[in-house]
Protein backbone atom coordinates (compact mmCIF):
# COMPACT_ATOMS: atom_id res chain seq x y z
CA UNK A 1 0.00 0.00 0.00
CA UNK A 2 1.52 2.91 -1.12
CA UNK A 3 0.90 6.58 0.53
CA UNK A 4 -0.24 9.88 -0.53
CA UNK A 5 0.64 13.04 -2.60
CA UNK A 6 1.51 15.84 -0.59
CA UNK A 7 1.50 19.62 -2.60
CA UNK A 8 1.96 22.00 -1.68
CA UNK A 9 -0.43 25.07 -1.73
CA UNK A 10 0.50 28.38 -2.04
CA UNK A 11 -2.33 30.83 -0.39
CA UNK A 12 -1.93 34.51 -1.50
CA UNK A 13 0.53 36.48 -1.67
CA UNK A 14 0.45 36.79 2.02
CA UNK A 15 0.69 32.66 2.39
CA UNK A 16 3.49 30.56 1.39
CA UNK A 17 2.90 26.78 1.84
CA UNK A 18 5.56 24.18 0.73
CA UNK A 19 5.00 20.43 0.19
CA UNK A 20 7.93 18.75 1.89
CA UNK A 21 8.58 16.01 4.26
CA UNK A 22 7.15 12.20 4.36
CA UNK A 23 4.92 11.58 7.21
CA UNK A 24 4.24 8.43 8.94
CA UNK A 25 5.10 6.25 6.27
CA UNK A 26 3.23 8.59 3.84
CA UNK A 27 5.46 9.73 0.58
CA UNK A 28 4.24 13.01 -0.33
CA UNK A 29 5.60 15.16 -3.72
CA UNK A 30 8.59 16.72 -3.25
CA UNK A 31 7.78 20.02 -4.87
CA UNK A 32 4.40 20.89 -7.31
CA UNK A 33 5.26 23.41 -10.23
CA UNK A 34 3.19 26.43 -9.11
CA UNK A 35 0.65 27.78 -11.40
CA UNK A 36 3.11 30.10 -13.42
CA UNK A 37 5.46 28.62 -14.48
CA UNK A 38 4.13 25.14 -15.07
CA UNK A 39 4.56 23.33 -17.92
CA UNK A 40 3.72 19.99 -16.70
CA UNK A 41 2.57 18.42 -12.97
CA UNK A 42 5.50 16.53 -11.09
CA UNK A 43 5.03 12.98 -11.80
CA UNK A 44 8.02 11.99 -10.11
CA UNK A 45 7.83 8.70 -8.39
CA UNK A 46 7.91 10.35 -5.05
CA UNK A 47 4.62 11.95 -5.86
CA UNK A 48 1.84 9.18 -5.26
CA UNK A 49 -2.27 9.42 -4.91
CA UNK A 50 -4.04 8.52 -1.41
CA UNK A 51 -4.83 4.81 -0.98
CA UNK A 52 -6.69 3.12 1.39
CA UNK A 53 -5.44 3.34 5.44
CA UNK A 54 -7.54 2.00 7.59
CA UNK A 55 -5.50 3.81 10.49
CA UNK A 56 -5.84 7.12 8.39
CA UNK A 57 -8.04 7.95 6.30
CA UNK A 58 -9.97 5.33 4.77
CA UNK A 59 -9.77 6.91 1.41
CA UNK A 60 -8.87 10.37 -0.24
CA UNK A 61 -5.43 12.28 -0.81
CA UNK A 62 -3.80 14.14 2.12
CA UNK A 63 -1.25 17.16 1.48
CA UNK A 64 0.60 18.16 3.55
CA UNK A 65 1.23 22.15 4.13
CA UNK A 66 4.58 22.49 5.95
CA UNK A 67 4.78 26.18 6.63
CA UNK A 68 2.00 28.24 6.87
CA UNK A 69 2.44 32.41 7.16
CA UNK A 70 -0.38 33.64 8.34
CA UNK A 71 -0.69 37.64 8.79
CA UNK A 72 -3.85 37.38 11.11
CA UNK A 73 -6.18 36.10 8.64
CA UNK A 74 -7.39 32.96 7.98
CA UNK A 75 -7.05 31.05 4.32
CA UNK A 76 -8.79 28.53 2.21
CA UNK A 77 -7.85 25.93 0.31
CA UNK A 78 -10.27 24.59 -3.20
CA UNK A 79 -9.31 21.33 -4.74
CA UNK A 80 -10.73 20.49 -8.05
CA UNK A 81 -10.45 18.09 -10.79
CA UNK A 82 -8.98 19.91 -14.06
CA UNK A 83 -11.43 17.49 -16.03
CA UNK A 84 -14.67 19.10 -14.11
CA UNK A 85 -14.02 22.96 -12.97
CA UNK A 86 -15.96 23.90 -10.73
CA UNK A 87 -18.54 26.77 -11.80
CA UNK A 88 -19.29 28.15 -7.98
CA UNK A 89 -17.03 28.35 -5.23
CA UNK A 90 -18.72 27.30 -1.92
CA UNK A 91 -16.92 28.21 1.40
CA UNK A 92 -19.00 27.68 3.60
CA UNK A 93 -19.65 24.50 3.27
CA UNK A 94 -16.12 22.79 2.83
CA UNK A 95 -15.21 19.37 0.86
CA UNK A 96 -12.51 19.56 3.24
CA UNK A 97 -10.84 19.32 6.21
CA UNK A 98 -7.76 20.12 7.93
CA UNK A 99 -5.61 19.13 11.25
CA UNK A 100 -3.05 21.33 12.24
CA UNK A 101 -1.09 17.50 12.89
CA UNK A 102 -1.25 14.07 13.29
CA UNK A 103 -3.55 11.73 11.81
CA UNK A 104 -6.49 12.71 10.32
CA UNK A 105 -9.63 11.71 11.54
CA UNK A 106 -13.23 12.48 10.28
CA UNK A 107 -14.66 15.36 11.56
CA UNK A 108 -11.38 16.61 13.43
CA UNK A 109 -10.48 20.61 12.49
CA UNK A 110 -12.76 23.12 11.75
CA UNK A 111 -13.47 21.78 8.06
CA UNK A 112 -17.06 19.71 8.10
CA UNK A 113 -16.15 16.44 6.31
CA UNK A 114 -18.15 16.75 2.87
CA UNK A 115 -17.44 14.26 0.46
CA UNK A 116 -17.31 15.40 -3.70
CA UNK A 117 -18.41 13.33 -6.13
CA UNK A 118 -16.73 14.90 -9.50
CA UNK A 119 -15.21 17.56 -8.18
CA UNK A 120 -14.12 19.66 -5.69
CA UNK A 121 -15.47 22.97 -5.34
CA UNK A 122 -15.52 23.97 -1.61
CA UNK A 123 -12.69 25.14 0.54
CA UNK A 124 -11.72 24.44 3.74
CA UNK A 125 -10.95 27.13 6.09
CA UNK A 126 -7.35 27.30 7.56
CA UNK A 127 -7.12 29.47 10.81
CA UNK A 128 -4.07 32.08 10.48
CA UNK A 129 -0.92 30.40 11.83
CA UNK A 130 -2.14 27.00 11.46
CA UNK A 131 0.31 24.42 10.07
CA UNK A 132 -2.17 22.21 8.67
CA UNK A 133 -2.93 18.92 6.90
CA UNK A 134 -5.42 18.96 4.41
CA UNK A 135 -7.56 15.98 3.03
CA UNK A 136 -10.13 15.33 0.58
CA UNK A 137 -11.93 12.56 -0.01
CA UNK A 138 -14.90 11.19 -1.85
CA UNK A 139 -18.57 10.29 -1.56
CA UNK A 140 -17.95 6.60 -2.83
CA UNK A 141 -15.38 5.49 0.03
CA UNK A 142 -13.36 5.36 -2.92
CA UNK A 143 -9.34 7.02 -3.33
CA UNK A 144 -10.07 9.44 -6.29
CA UNK A 145 -8.80 8.70 -9.68
CA UNK A 146 -5.39 9.52 -11.06
CA UNK A 147 -5.29 12.47 -12.99
CA UNK A 148 -4.60 16.49 -12.75
CA UNK A 149 -5.92 18.02 -10.32
CA UNK A 150 -5.78 21.78 -9.16
CA UNK A 151 -5.33 23.52 -6.04
CA UNK A 152 -6.31 26.86 -5.45
CA UNK A 153 -5.55 28.77 -2.42
CA UNK A 154 -6.11 32.41 -0.96
CA UNK A 155 -6.91 34.59 2.14
CA UNK A 156 -9.89 34.91 3.58
CA UNK A 157 -9.51 38.94 2.78
CA UNK A 158 -10.94 41.41 0.39
CA UNK A 159 -8.69 41.68 -2.22
CA UNK A 160 -6.73 38.99 -1.95
CA UNK A 161 -5.10 36.95 -4.26
CA UNK A 162 -5.49 32.80 -5.10
CA UNK A 163 -2.59 31.17 -6.17
CA UNK A 164 -3.13 27.56 -8.40
CA UNK A 165 -1.26 24.88 -8.31
CA UNK A 166 -1.22 21.80 -10.89
CA UNK A 167 -1.13 18.17 -9.13
CA UNK A 168 -0.67 15.09 -10.61
CA UNK A 169 -1.99 12.04 -8.53
CA UNK A 170 -0.97 8.78 -9.58
CA UNK A 171 -3.40 6.23 -10.22
CA UNK A 172 -3.64 4.39 -6.48
CA UNK A 173 -2.02 0.58 -6.84
CA UNK A 174 -4.64 -1.68 -6.78
CA UNK A 175 -3.83 -3.72 -3.35
CA UNK A 176 -1.44 -6.73 -4.44
CA UNK A 177 -3.62 -9.82 -5.63
CA UNK A 178 -4.80 -11.69 -2.42
CA UNK A 179 -3.22 -15.04 -2.49
CA UNK A 180 -5.53 -17.45 -3.46
CA UNK A 181 -7.29 -19.43 -0.49
CA UNK A 182 -8.57 -22.26 -1.80
CA UNK A 183 -12.49 -22.96 -1.20
CA UNK A 184 -13.18 -26.85 -1.03
CA UNK A 185 -15.49 -29.49 -0.10
CA UNK A 186 -15.33 -33.15 1.49
CA UNK A 187 -17.75 -35.80 1.65
CA UNK A 188 -17.61 -36.59 4.89
CA UNK A 189 -20.11 -39.43 5.01
CA UNK A 190 -20.83 -41.81 3.80
CA UNK A 191 -17.24 -42.64 2.80
CA UNK A 192 -15.92 -44.43 -0.16
CA UNK A 193 -17.09 -48.42 0.21
CA UNK A 194 -19.57 -47.83 2.91
CA UNK A 195 -22.27 -50.19 3.28
CA UNK A 196 -25.52 -48.28 5.41
CA UNK A 197 -27.86 -50.57 6.55
CA UNK A 198 -30.96 -49.10 5.03
CA UNK A 199 -31.82 -46.77 1.54
CA UNK A 200 -32.00 -44.07 3.80
CA UNK A 201 -28.66 -42.63 3.94
CA UNK A 202 -27.39 -39.55 5.71
CA UNK A 203 -24.94 -37.36 4.00
CA UNK A 204 -22.67 -35.07 5.66
CA UNK A 205 -20.74 -32.54 3.47
CA UNK A 206 -17.72 -30.05 4.94
CA UNK A 207 -17.18 -27.09 2.58
CA UNK A 208 -14.69 -24.10 3.18
CA UNK A 209 -15.17 -20.49 1.52
CA UNK A 210 -12.09 -18.52 1.79
CA UNK A 211 -12.04 -14.95 3.30
CA UNK A 212 -12.03 -12.79 -0.35
CA UNK A 213 -14.44 -13.39 -2.39
CA UNK A 214 -12.61 -11.51 -5.13
CA UNK A 215 -11.05 -14.55 -6.10
CA UNK A 216 -14.46 -16.03 -7.45
CA UNK A 217 -14.75 -13.46 -9.68
CA UNK A 218 -15.81 -13.73 -13.47
CA UNK A 219 -15.45 -10.39 -15.78
CA UNK A 220 -15.81 -8.72 -13.18
CA UNK A 221 -18.66 -10.31 -11.48
CA UNK A 222 -19.15 -11.60 -8.19
CA UNK A 223 -21.23 -14.61 -7.73
CA UNK A 224 -24.87 -13.64 -6.10
CA UNK A 225 -24.84 -16.62 -3.85
CA UNK A 226 -22.88 -19.93 -3.22
CA UNK A 227 -24.41 -23.45 -3.02
CA UNK A 228 -23.91 -26.64 -3.01
CA UNK A 229 -25.28 -29.10 -5.69
CA UNK A 230 -25.80 -32.83 -5.20
CA UNK A 231 -26.45 -35.49 -7.63
CA UNK A 232 -25.87 -39.18 -7.46
CA UNK A 233 -25.31 -42.15 -9.85
CA UNK A 234 -27.12 -45.24 -9.23
CA UNK A 235 -24.17 -47.13 -11.61
CA UNK A 236 -27.04 -49.43 -13.27
CA UNK A 237 -27.39 -47.87 -16.71
CA UNK A 238 -25.51 -45.07 -18.38
CA UNK A 239 -27.67 -42.31 -17.51
CA UNK A 240 -25.41 -40.71 -15.62
CA UNK A 241 -25.19 -38.64 -12.46
CA UNK A 242 -29.17 -37.82 -11.42
CA UNK A 243 -29.74 -34.27 -10.24
CA UNK A 244 -30.63 -34.18 -6.47
CA UNK A 245 -30.56 -30.84 -4.78
CA UNK A 246 -29.02 -27.31 -4.75
CA UNK A 247 -29.05 -26.11 -1.79
CA UNK A 248 -27.91 -21.92 -1.74
CA UNK A 249 -29.24 -21.74 1.80
CA UNK A 250 -25.99 -22.66 3.20
CA UNK A 251 -23.73 -20.58 5.56
CA UNK A 252 -21.93 -18.36 2.78
CA UNK A 253 -19.18 -16.94 5.28
CA UNK A 254 -15.58 -17.32 5.40
CA UNK A 255 -15.08 -20.38 6.59
CA UNK A 256 -15.40 -23.80 6.94
CA UNK A 257 -18.96 -25.33 8.04
CA UNK A 258 -20.74 -28.34 7.47
CA UNK A 259 -23.92 -29.18 5.46
CA UNK A 260 -26.08 -32.44 6.38
CA UNK A 261 -28.78 -33.97 5.01
CA UNK A 262 -30.63 -37.46 4.57
CA UNK A 263 -31.66 -38.92 1.32
CA UNK A 264 -33.72 -41.69 0.56
CA UNK A 265 -32.38 -43.50 -2.42
CA UNK A 266 -34.91 -45.26 -4.86
CA UNK A 267 -33.45 -48.86 -4.91
CA UNK A 268 -31.07 -50.89 -2.99
CA UNK A 269 -27.87 -50.28 -5.10
CA UNK A 270 -24.31 -48.98 -4.96
CA UNK A 271 -24.53 -45.61 -5.43
CA UNK A 272 -21.63 -42.63 -6.68
CA UNK A 273 -22.42 -39.32 -4.45
CA UNK A 274 -21.14 -36.49 -5.90
CA UNK A 275 -21.23 -33.02 -3.70
CA UNK A 276 -20.29 -29.09 -5.95
CA UNK A 277 -19.78 -25.86 -4.38
CA UNK A 278 -21.58 -23.98 -6.36
CA UNK A 279 -21.19 -20.27 -7.38
CA UNK A 280 -24.34 -18.60 -8.96
CA UNK A 281 -23.79 -15.78 -10.28
CA UNK A 282 -27.62 -14.08 -10.85
CA UNK A 283 -27.45 -14.07 -14.28
CA UNK A 284 -26.98 -15.02 -17.90
CA UNK A 285 -24.05 -15.52 -19.04
CA UNK A 286 -21.65 -14.06 -16.86
CA UNK A 287 -18.54 -14.70 -18.70
CA UNK A 288 -18.32 -15.36 -22.02
CA UNK A 289 -17.79 -19.05 -23.24
CA UNK A 290 -17.33 -21.61 -20.61
CA UNK A 291 -13.07 -21.75 -20.44
CA UNK A 292 -12.90 -23.38 -16.80
CA UNK A 293 -10.07 -21.81 -15.22
CA UNK A 294 -8.55 -21.62 -11.82
CA UNK A 295 -9.94 -21.28 -9.27
CA UNK A 296 -12.98 -22.96 -11.16
CA UNK A 297 -12.67 -26.28 -11.97
CA UNK A 298 -15.34 -26.20 -14.42
CA UNK A 299 -18.62 -24.49 -15.81
CA UNK A 300 -19.92 -27.62 -17.62
CA UNK A 301 -23.57 -27.13 -18.11
CA UNK A 302 -24.35 -24.28 -16.10
CA UNK A 303 -25.21 -21.14 -17.92
CA UNK A 304 -24.93 -18.97 -14.88
CA UNK A 305 -22.94 -20.94 -12.28
CA UNK A 306 -19.79 -22.23 -12.31
CA UNK A 307 -18.76 -25.52 -10.05
CA UNK A 308 -15.66 -24.51 -7.48
CA UNK A 309 -14.96 -27.77 -5.83
CA UNK A 310 -16.44 -31.04 -5.76
CA UNK A 311 -16.06 -34.47 -4.05
CA UNK A 312 -17.23 -37.95 -4.72
CA UNK A 313 -18.10 -40.85 -2.78
CA UNK A 314 -19.35 -44.53 -3.53
CA UNK A 315 -21.60 -46.05 -1.14
CA UNK A 316 -24.13 -49.06 -0.80
CA UNK A 317 -27.44 -48.36 0.32
CA UNK A 318 -29.51 -52.02 1.23
CA UNK A 319 -31.89 -53.29 3.68
CA UNK A 320 -30.63 -54.12 6.73
CA UNK A 321 -31.20 -58.02 6.08
CA UNK A 322 -29.19 -58.12 2.80
CA UNK A 323 -26.59 -56.20 4.75
CA UNK A 324 -26.61 -58.87 8.12
CA UNK A 325 -26.25 -62.25 5.98
CA UNK A 326 -23.82 -60.14 3.53
CA UNK A 327 -24.47 -60.59 0.34
CA UNK A 328 -26.95 -62.62 -1.83
CA UNK A 329 -25.78 -64.87 -4.98
CA UNK A 330 -26.44 -62.79 -8.22
CA UNK A 331 -26.76 -59.43 -5.86
CA UNK A 332 -24.54 -57.30 -7.60
CA UNK A 333 -24.74 -54.82 -4.97
CA UNK A 334 -24.60 -57.50 -2.03
CA UNK A 335 -21.49 -58.10 -2.84
CA UNK A 336 -19.86 -54.65 -2.06
CA UNK A 337 -20.81 -55.67 1.12
CA UNK A 338 -17.60 -57.96 1.16
CA UNK A 339 -15.29 -54.68 1.25
CA UNK A 340 -14.75 -53.41 4.37
CA UNK A 341 -13.26 -50.45 5.64
CA UNK A 342 -10.84 -51.54 8.56
CA UNK A 343 -8.09 -53.87 8.09
CA UNK A 344 -5.60 -54.04 11.00
CA UNK A 345 -4.04 -56.28 13.50
CA UNK A 346 -7.52 -56.68 15.43
CA UNK A 347 -9.51 -57.72 11.80
CA UNK A 348 -8.01 -59.91 9.74
CA UNK A 349 -10.30 -61.05 8.19
CA UNK A 350 -11.34 -57.46 7.05
CA UNK A 351 -7.87 -57.38 5.20
CA UNK A 352 -8.87 -61.10 3.50
CA UNK A 353 -12.25 -59.51 2.88
CA UNK A 354 -10.55 -56.12 1.09
CA UNK A 355 -8.40 -58.41 -0.48
CA UNK A 356 -11.11 -60.37 -2.55
CA UNK A 357 -13.08 -57.14 -2.67
CA UNK A 358 -9.75 -55.41 -4.66
CA UNK A 359 -9.64 -59.17 -6.64
CA UNK A 360 -12.64 -60.11 -7.64
CA UNK A 361 -15.03 -57.54 -7.25
CA UNK A 362 -15.97 -55.78 -10.78
CA UNK A 363 -15.39 -52.23 -11.07
CA UNK A 364 -19.17 -50.52 -11.73
CA UNK A 365 -18.08 -49.07 -15.07
CA UNK A 366 -16.84 -52.21 -16.66
CA UNK A 367 -20.45 -53.45 -15.78
CA UNK A 368 -21.81 -50.13 -17.08
CA UNK A 369 -20.10 -50.95 -20.44
CA UNK A 370 -21.85 -54.30 -20.98
CA UNK A 371 -25.35 -51.73 -21.50
CA UNK A 372 -23.73 -49.57 -23.19
CA UNK A 373 -22.13 -52.41 -25.85
CA UNK A 374 -26.03 -53.53 -25.55
CA UNK A 375 -27.44 -50.46 -26.73
CA UNK A 376 -25.08 -49.99 -29.67
CA UNK A 377 -25.57 -53.75 -30.53
CA UNK A 378 -29.04 -54.59 -30.57
CA UNK A 379 -30.37 -52.69 -33.57
CA UNK A 380 -27.38 -54.02 -35.88
CA UNK A 381 -28.41 -57.29 -38.03
CA UNK A 382 -28.38 -59.75 -37.33
CA UNK A 383 -29.19 -58.76 -33.12
CA UNK A 384 -31.78 -56.17 -34.51
CA UNK A 385 -34.05 -58.70 -36.17
CA UNK A 386 -34.50 -60.40 -32.63
CA UNK A 387 -34.71 -57.49 -31.01
CA UNK A 388 -37.50 -56.05 -33.34
CA UNK A 389 -39.34 -59.96 -33.58
CA UNK A 390 -39.48 -59.71 -29.51
CA UNK A 391 -40.30 -55.96 -29.06
CA UNK A 392 -43.54 -56.72 -31.66
CA UNK A 393 -44.86 -59.97 -29.98
CA UNK A 394 -44.80 -57.74 -26.71
CA UNK A 395 -46.99 -55.50 -28.55
CA UNK A 396 -49.03 -58.58 -29.43
CA UNK A 397 -52.46 -57.13 -27.54
CA UNK A 398 -56.05 -57.22 -28.35
CA UNK A 399 -56.29 -53.83 -30.02
CA UNK A 400 -59.46 -51.48 -29.09
CA UNK A 401 -60.92 -51.75 -32.70
CA UNK A 402 -62.05 -55.29 -34.40
CA UNK A 403 -60.85 -55.86 -38.00
CA UNK A 404 -64.71 -57.88 -38.64
CA UNK A 405 -67.43 -58.38 -36.66
CA UNK A 406 -69.45 -61.46 -36.26
CA UNK A 407 -72.62 -59.86 -35.80
CA UNK A 408 -74.99 -59.90 -33.01
CA UNK A 409 -77.59 -62.87 -32.46
CA UNK A 410 -79.89 -62.98 -29.31
CA UNK A 411 -78.30 -66.34 -28.42
CA UNK A 412 -74.71 -65.54 -29.24
CA UNK A 413 -74.07 -64.68 -25.65
CA UNK A 414 -75.81 -67.96 -24.09
CA UNK A 415 -73.48 -70.01 -26.54
CA UNK A 416 -70.28 -68.51 -26.66
CA UNK A 417 -69.68 -67.20 -23.19
CA UNK A 418 -70.15 -70.88 -21.74
CA UNK A 419 -68.00 -71.87 -24.56
CA UNK A 420 -65.60 -69.21 -24.09
CA UNK A 421 -64.72 -69.59 -20.50
CA UNK A 422 -64.64 -73.24 -20.68
CA UNK A 423 -62.13 -73.35 -22.98
CA UNK A 424 -60.20 -70.85 -21.39
CA UNK A 425 -60.18 -73.28 -18.20
CA UNK A 426 -59.06 -76.04 -20.32
CA UNK A 427 -56.19 -73.81 -21.50
CA UNK A 428 -55.38 -73.01 -18.27
CA UNK A 429 -54.79 -76.55 -17.42
CA UNK A 430 -52.84 -77.73 -20.32
CA UNK A 431 -50.07 -75.04 -20.16
CA UNK A 432 -49.51 -75.71 -16.60
CA UNK A 433 -49.42 -79.39 -17.21
CA UNK A 434 -47.16 -78.53 -20.39
CA UNK A 435 -45.17 -76.53 -18.87
CA UNK A 436 -44.35 -78.81 -15.97
CA UNK A 437 -43.35 -81.45 -18.57
CA UNK A 438 -41.18 -78.73 -19.64
CA UNK A 439 -39.09 -77.69 -16.58
CA UNK A 440 -38.99 -82.00 -15.81
CA UNK A 441 -37.51 -82.14 -19.50
CA UNK A 442 -35.35 -79.00 -19.32
CA UNK A 443 -31.32 -78.94 -20.55
CA UNK A 444 -29.52 -77.61 -17.62
CA UNK B 1 -8.77 -56.68 -10.62
CA UNK B 2 -9.17 -60.50 -11.81
CA UNK B 3 -12.68 -59.83 -12.51
CA UNK B 4 -12.29 -56.70 -13.40
CA UNK B 5 -9.08 -58.52 -16.26
CA UNK B 6 -11.30 -60.90 -17.40
CA UNK B 7 -14.38 -58.16 -18.13
CA UNK B 8 -11.80 -56.03 -19.76
CA UNK B 9 -10.70 -58.85 -22.63
CA UNK B 10 -14.35 -59.81 -22.76
CA UNK B 11 -14.99 -56.15 -23.55
CA UNK B 12 -12.13 -55.87 -26.28
CA UNK B 13 -13.54 -58.99 -27.84
CA UNK B 14 -17.41 -57.13 -27.91
CA UNK B 15 -15.78 -54.02 -29.07
CA UNK B 16 -14.56 -55.60 -32.25
CA UNK B 17 -17.65 -57.26 -32.66
CA UNK B 18 -19.48 -53.92 -32.33
CA UNK B 19 -17.25 -52.27 -34.89
CA UNK B 20 -17.35 -54.77 -37.77
CA UNK B 21 -21.80 -54.49 -36.33
CA UNK B 22 -21.38 -50.88 -36.68
CA UNK B 23 -20.74 -50.77 -39.89
CA UNK B 24 -24.08 -51.93 -41.07
CA UNK B 25 -27.01 -50.12 -40.55
CA UNK B 26 -30.05 -49.96 -38.17
CA UNK B 27 -32.59 -52.63 -38.84
CA UNK B 28 -35.33 -50.82 -40.22
CA UNK B 29 -38.08 -50.20 -37.76
CA UNK B 30 -41.19 -50.12 -40.31
CA UNK B 31 -41.11 -53.67 -40.98
CA UNK B 32 -43.21 -56.05 -42.28
CA UNK B 33 -43.46 -57.86 -38.46
CA UNK B 34 -44.83 -54.35 -36.98
CA UNK B 35 -47.56 -54.10 -39.40
CA UNK B 36 -48.77 -57.92 -38.97
CA UNK B 37 -48.99 -57.68 -35.17
CA UNK B 38 -51.14 -54.41 -35.82
CA UNK B 39 -53.28 -56.32 -37.89
CA UNK B 40 -53.34 -59.44 -35.88
CA UNK B 41 -54.13 -57.77 -32.94
CA UNK B 42 -57.59 -55.92 -34.28
CA UNK B 43 -57.98 -59.93 -35.54
CA UNK B 44 -57.82 -61.13 -32.23
CA UNK B 45 -60.22 -58.28 -31.18
CA UNK B 46 -63.21 -59.87 -33.16
CA UNK B 47 -62.76 -62.92 -31.99
CA UNK B 48 -61.99 -62.29 -28.45
CA UNK B 49 -65.49 -62.13 -27.60
CA UNK B 50 -65.83 -65.64 -28.23
CA UNK B 51 -62.47 -67.58 -27.70
CA UNK B 52 -59.67 -66.20 -24.73
CA UNK B 53 -57.34 -64.57 -26.79
CA UNK B 54 -56.06 -62.99 -24.09
CA UNK B 55 -54.95 -66.09 -22.30
CA UNK B 56 -53.05 -67.43 -25.55
CA UNK B 57 -50.96 -64.14 -26.23
CA UNK B 58 -50.37 -64.13 -22.55
CA UNK B 59 -49.22 -67.83 -22.53
CA UNK B 60 -47.11 -67.35 -25.54
CA UNK B 61 -45.21 -64.33 -24.67
CA UNK B 62 -44.42 -66.81 -21.29
CA UNK B 63 -43.04 -69.54 -23.35
CA UNK B 64 -41.32 -66.79 -25.15
CA UNK B 65 -39.68 -65.46 -22.50
CA UNK B 66 -39.07 -68.45 -21.11
CA UNK B 67 -37.17 -70.14 -24.09
CA UNK B 68 -35.33 -67.00 -24.26
CA UNK B 69 -33.62 -66.96 -20.74
CA UNK B 70 -33.45 -70.59 -21.58
CA UNK B 71 -30.79 -69.87 -24.65
CA UNK B 72 -29.32 -67.06 -22.69
CA UNK B 73 -28.60 -69.89 -19.73
CA UNK B 74 -27.38 -72.04 -22.51
CA UNK B 75 -25.24 -69.46 -24.82
CA UNK B 76 -23.57 -68.76 -21.29
CA UNK B 77 -22.74 -72.19 -20.09
CA UNK B 78 -21.16 -72.95 -23.50
CA UNK B 79 -19.04 -69.91 -22.94
CA UNK B 80 -18.51 -70.99 -19.37
CA UNK B 81 -17.31 -74.79 -20.22
CA UNK B 82 -14.58 -73.96 -23.37
CA UNK B 83 -12.32 -72.78 -19.96
CA UNK B 84 -9.79 -75.70 -19.55
CA UNK B 85 -10.57 -78.11 -16.67
CA UNK B 86 -14.56 -76.74 -16.55
CA UNK B 87 -17.22 -79.62 -18.18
Amino acid sequence: MYACLIALIGIGMLMNVYVARADEGYQFCDYVTPYDSFTSADTSASCRGGNIDSERLLYGVEMYMVTYYGAGDDGYLYVYDENNPPTTWDESDPALFYKSDGPVSVGDGTGVPRFFTTYFPDAVTIPSGANPVVAFRSDTGTTPGGGFYWLRGGQNITGGTDNYYRIFLWEPEPPPTPEYEAGSLEILYPTYATTTASTTVPISISYHIGTDLGQFSIDGSLPERIGIEISYDDNYDSAGYIYLETDYDIDQSPGTHSYDLTYTFPNQRTYSLQAKLILDYGYTPPYSGCVPSPPFVTCEGYQNTAVYAWDEALFSAMNGIINQIGFTPGDYDGRNALATTTCNIANISGCFQNAIAFLFFPNPDSLKVFSFLWENLKMKPPFGYVTQTLAALNNLSISDEASFSFGELPFMDSIFTPLKNGLEGMLWLSLIVGFLYRLRDLDI
Amino acid sequence: MITNALLSMLIAFLNGVLSLLGSQGDVPINNGLTSAVATAGAGFAAIAPIFPVALLIAANLFILKFDGIHLVYKLIRWGYQKIPGIH
